[in-house]
């Protein structure tokens, strides 16, 4: 081809692909079917703006409508996995907010300087907000205990690469300005991760894919949880040992929420347990004030069905009522974020009722309202590592100045 | 609205090319009616608040110019001075009223300072309207008594909001007749995406380093992400400002205009002065023409030479913002240019080459963390840390490296004149081969760029462009 047939076709190529692209990524756009949500990203996708003279005028409604066409555009799932695995096969630490280690995926934690005086001060804040809500339970005739669990970050802190936060120091030191604080309150304070450790820190209790702590995990935090109380309070409460229960993987695939940040494109072929106790024990069930399926899992239909961590008790639901229809026994309220929905399969079986809420999402009534107006016997308030000084949602700081208290 | 976002590339552009392309050739008026309600729409986008801005400063310029290229001496004066007064006028009230106010309130006077929100380009379009009046006043260009060209100059989108600033000189002749071609097109659209993949590929990674460390308290900082944090900011607003001055060029050349070239490889320069030969050629060679050489230059006694300099880094400073740290970047700068002239240059020009280059680069990274410092104080504490006074390591430096070493690969590469290398190497070499990947090999690698531009555009939600700030 002479030089200037082939500048002439190189010209035309390149304008014909460009243009191409531009109209058929603007059809594609068009065309698409609107999605509210990401499965993946596990978030709600951006809505289209609404028009308003104001966000025209300063210039927001266009940002708005940018942020609608990305999370939009045309095949953006199969690009995002195409990012992830080039990203992974660049072998970048981190990948979609992941540490990639050898065998486990952990959340990736941006560099932070540790101040002491900052987490004391947390500390003291939270200690005050949770003596409040613990008189309220006592006036209430109830005892209240604030129990944290390790999250997965502060249960491999060895596993992260040398270069990067594992928040070890800050971990220990908010849970031991904590624990002071409570004590010099008089609140009852259960930390699991004490005697996680005194176990050995056993693999099996967290999970290398996922955030939160696996079955085994959650049964053994019911069981120190519940240890005490009967000490503390002196309630006759049954605990299941062991013996008493049968904890089965299950066949399906697991996809933990660190897998799923990767978009399951590596598979640590971690199943997902169910515990199941020996004596069947009958109960009713409500959520969100309407009855539903006398279960605490969310089984799949299918074998080959994708399991997530929504197994447990159906994910983070607002408000569910489970009534074992057993009146010697006492009551529950648990409230917390999704380390809960684990630790409640297993925890109805010790009590008559069990009130789980979600206070993120729970809109009824404050948290001061609901224990007044279940008076529960024990209140049980699980925090993660991550969020146990955390005041806000599950933290009850919206309750703390409430004159009730 | 940046280039680099989908409503752009896809709705945009998409619309003026169909309304631009559909006119025939003849109507060149209609052409440009289209160009310019485009060019509107466009920063309409930005905020329908500041469109009026936007025609006030056409309007500021056309008229300037008519009176500029009158006979009558004083006609010309207020031309001249009436434009200059009210542009900057407008320029100063938007950009730095609030400093001003935020300092005379620092003094313990009663001023109240207001809340005044920076119209996108301000300094821009101001600069380049201004240029215009200069020149017609000096009698470098002809008056252009058609409005809608004045506005068409002022407001022509890819250049409207970050540059580069455009003489009127440049582009008198081709808003009246120019000549779009397939070969333009092409030229335009293979430059417009090396600058997209530039921005989104390069500028943006940079700019997540810069970003984490720049948000870190530098008292505690380690020598080695200090330096990690500065060299990913020196590429950032490299790879950011020249992305978008690529766009601009390609987008210029699609609609047949020919913009002159902002940026030359700045960073092999082996002298500050050369950096600022080869660094935001327009803004430095508007204040050459129409500060420093009016002032004198440089054929005056040194200190007369210092003070012309002085005044040009003073306000080349303020003109990148209102703020005391561009102030001390400017400083810094005339200390470095003075001191190459006077002191240091020739002293300088007999050592290596690698020397000079290092020289040079380590002093551009030390301004460079002034002018991303959110003040004085911190880009001093900056400075610390960055000849080892600050903390200890804590890894995060070899973060920084393993989880961008594509992007620092990409950055050294980009940032050295491969391209030019390859096209001599290629151009030496006969047969076919050869001549047909220098045909090819830009426009394949054009579109692998827009590939994955694409894809960030579509996964990620980290675009901000620097520029948009000045």
């Amino acid at each position: 081809m002479k030089p200037k047939k082939t500048r002439r076709a190189s010209d035309l190529f390149i304008s014909f692909c460009f243009l191409a692209f531009l109209f058929v990524g603007m059809a594609a756009t068009l065309l698409r079917n609107s999605e509210e949500y990401s499965f993946f990203e596990n978030r709600m996708l951006a809505a289209m703006p609404k028009y308003t003279p104001e966000g025209d005028g300063n210039g927001s409604y266009v940002n708005q409508l940018e942020t609608y066409l990305s999370d939009h555009a045309a095949l953006r799932t199969t690009l995002l996995r195409l990012k992830t695995k080039a990203d992974l096969a660049l072998r970048r630490p981190v990948v979609n907010d992941v540490v990639v280690g050898d065998g486990i995926l952990l959340p990736y934690l941006p560099a932070e300087q540790t101040d002491e005086a900052d987490i004391a001060e947390q500390a003291v804040f939270m200690a005050d907000n949770l003596k409040g809500i613990s008189d309220l339970v006592s006036s209430c005739g109830g005892h209240y205990f604030y129990v944290h669990v390790p999250c997965q970050y502060a249960c491999y802190p060895d596993r992260y690469p040398w270069f990067l936060n594992n928040r070890e120091q800050i971990s220990q030191l908010s849970v031991d300005c904590l624990t002071r604080e409570l004590a010099a309150r008089g609140v009852n304070f259960v930390d699991v991760s004490i005697d996680y450790w005194a176990e050995g820190r056993p693999e099996k209790f967290g999970s290398i894919g996922d955030d939160h702590y696996s079955m085994y995990g959650a049964f053994f935090a019911y069981q120190r949880v519940l240890e005490q109380v009967v000490e503390r309070t002196g309630l006759d409460i049954p605990i299941l040992r062991d013996e008493d229960v049968n904890i089965q993987p299950l066949a399906n695939p697991y996809l933990g929420s660190r897998e799923r940040k990767l978009l399951g494109l590596i598979d640590l072929e971690e199943p997902l347990y169910v515990l199941h106790p020996w004596e069947w024990v009958p109960f009713t069930r409500i959520d969100g004030g309407e009855e539903s399926r006398s279960s605490v899992y969310a089984l799949p239909y299918n074998p080959w069905d994708q399991l997530t961590y929504n197994l447990y008790m159906g994910g983070d639901l607002t408000e569910s009522f489970i009534d074992t229809h057993r009146p010697e026994l006492p009551s529950v309220l648990i409230y917390g974020d999704s380390f809960t929905n684990a630790m409640e399969c297993v925890l109805y079986l010790s009590f008559d009722k069990m009130y789980s809420l979600d206070m993120r999402h729970y809109e009824g009534m404050s948290l001061t309202d609901y224990i007044q107006m279940v008076k529960p016997d024990v209140v049980l308030c699980v925090r993660d590592t991550y969020t146990l000084l955390d005041p806000s949602d599950n933290g009850g700081v919206a309750d703390a100045g409430d004159e009730s208290f | 609205m940046v280039f680099s976002s989908l409503i752009f590339l896809l709705f945009f552009l998409t619309a003026l090319y169909v309304c631009y392309f559909i006119v025939p050739r003849r109507w060149r008026w209609l052409r440009n009616c289209v160009l310019l309600v485009f060019s509107l729409f466009f920063y309409r986008c930005g905020g329908a608040d500041y469109l009026p801005l936007l025609l006030a400063s056409i309007l500021i310029n056309y008229f300037g110019g008519l009176l500029a290229a009158s006979e009558r001496p004083a006609l010309r004066k207020l031309g001249l001075w009436g434009a200059a007064a009210l542009g900057l006028g407008l320029l100063g009230w938007f950009k730095y009223a609030g400093f001003a106010a935020e300092n005379l309130a620092a003094l313990g006077l009663p001023v109240e300072v207001p809340q005044i929100v920076l119209p996108i380009g301000i300094s821009f379009f101001t600069f380049q309207g201004l240029s215009y009046v200069i020149d017609v006043y000096r009698g470098d260009a002809r008056c252009q008594k058609n409005p809608l060209y004045v506005a068409l100059y002022v407001a022509l989108f890819p250049q409207l909001v970050a540059g580069p600033i455009v003489r009127y000189t440049t582009v008198e002749e081709e808003i009246v007749q120019r000549n779009e071609s397939l070969e333009e097109f092409s030229q335009g659209v293979v430059r417009f995406l090396f600058g997209l993949g530039k921005k989104m590929l390069l500028a943006n990674a940079m700019g997540e380093i810069a970003d984490g460390v720049f948000a870190q308290s530098p008292e505690t900082m380690a020598l080695s992400l200090a330096w990690i944090g500065a060299a990913a900011y020196t590429f950032q607003i490299y790879f950011d400002f020249s992305a978008y001055s690529d766009m601009a060029i390609g987008l210029g050349r699609m609609f047949g205009f020919h913009f002159l070239e902002n940026f030359n490889y700045p960073y092999i320069s082996k002298s500050i002065a050369e950096f600022w030969r080869r660094w935001h050629i327009s803004l430095a060679s508007w204040f050459r023409d129409y500060v420093y050489i009016p002032l004198g230059g440089s054929r005056c006694s040194v200190g007369r030479n210092v003070r012309n300099m002085a005044v040009v880094w003073l306000l080349t400073g303020l003109w990148h913002g209102a703020a005391w740290t561009y102030v001390a970047w400017g400083g810094m700068m005339l200390v470095l240019l003075a001191g190459e002239k006077y002191c240091w240059g020739r002293g300088l020009s007999r050592l290596p080459g690698p020397v000079q280059h290092l020289y040079t680069i380590v002093l551009v990274v030390f301004s460079m963390v002034m002018f991303r410092s959110s003040g004085i104080g911190y880009g001093l504490s900056y400075f610390r840390s960055m000849v080892g006074l600050g903390g200890r390591p804590d890894g995060q430096a070899v973060y920084y490296l393993l989880e961008y070493w594509p992007e620092w690969i990409a950055c050294v590469l980009a940032s050295l004149p491969v391209k030019v290398w390859a096209q001599r190497s290629l151009e030496r070499r006969e047969g076919p081969l050869p001549a047909l990947t220098l045909e090819w090999g830009p426009k394949i690698a054009a579109l692998g760029l827009l590939g994955l531009s694409y894809t960030k555009l579509a996964t990620g939600s980290f675009n901000p462009f620097i520029y948009f700030q000045f």
